[in-house]
């Protein structure tokens, strides 16, 4: 069976849940934030992974200062690989971090620039992984 | 991108950036207006400035005229955002320099 690329199977979800069939905007409910760091649009985003992605894992970060802020994987085809491997295989594993930006009153995009680093520590994978990956 | 596994051992992975231009329509209810998947090597394949950027960081404190300021030692780099040309705004772009992402008959080349 081929596995496919799972940065395409995330856009896709996200496409699909986002856009209609004429690329037009769908709405949707977000709750509201709970404090300064609460994000509730990357909550939302991770569902639409965990429940979107069948053969493969979503995890979230276990907080709001950890880079990146959801990891996807394939627990079975990252057992007994190498890091070299898993470094460039998306097949396998890779990771995200979400940039919102807003929009100007005059509906431009809010900053041209937006991909920033900044954040302090880097995302812990599940106990399991652990197992998983031979490092 | 650098996760740690349990064991705190470090594993370098492949990381994407998603830019989403997030509106509000009513109470509660938003649309996303432009979203930009994109590989991060795409904006920067510098790895040893990642690391250095995003590493570990001790907080100092005791600082100013009372003590009673710190300093978080957060620097932070910018770098571009797809969503800021006007080709890719108001549509669901991915940016991928991995050939199989086009192999679904679903996606559109440009």
């Amino acid at each position: 069976m081929l596995n496919t690329d799972l940065v395409t199977e995330a856009f896709l979800l996200l496409h699909d849940t986002f856009f209609d069939n004429s690329g037009r905007p769908k709405s949707f409910h977000l709750r509201d934030k709970r404090n300064t760091q609460d994000d509730p649009l990357d909550e939302y985003i991770v569902n639409i992974l965990v429940n979107g992605l069948k053969d493969a894992v979503c995890q979230k970060s276990s907080g709001p200062l950890i880079s990146p802020d959801l990891t996807i994987y394939r627990p079975n085809l990252c057992e007994s690989v190498s890091q070299e491997i898993l470094k460039v295989d998306t097949a396998r594993i890779v990771a995200i971090e979400v940039k919102k930006l807003e929009r100007s009153a005059k509906g431009e995009v809010g900053r041209p620039t937006g991909m920033d680093y900044n954040t302090t520590l880097h995302a812990v994978l599940c106990a399991s992984m652990t197992r998983m990956i031979h490092l | 991108m650098r996760i740690y596994d349990a064991d705190d051992s470090p594993l370098d992975i492949s990381g994407f950036y998603l830019f989403v231009i997030q509106e509000n329509v009513s109470d509660k209810e938003y649309i996303i207006s432009a979203l930009a998947l994109c590989d991060g090597n795409t904006l920067n394949e510098d790895f040893d400035l990642y690391l250095k950027i995003t590493s570990q960081r001790e907080k100092e404190i005791g600082l100013g005229t009372y003590g009673d300021g710190a300093n978080r030692n957060r620097p932070m780099l910018i770098f571009s955002n797809p969503l800021g040309a006007s080709e890719l705004d108001r549509s669901a772009t991915l940016i991928n320099r991995v050939a199989s992402a086009s192999a679904d008959a679903r996606l559109r080349l440009i």
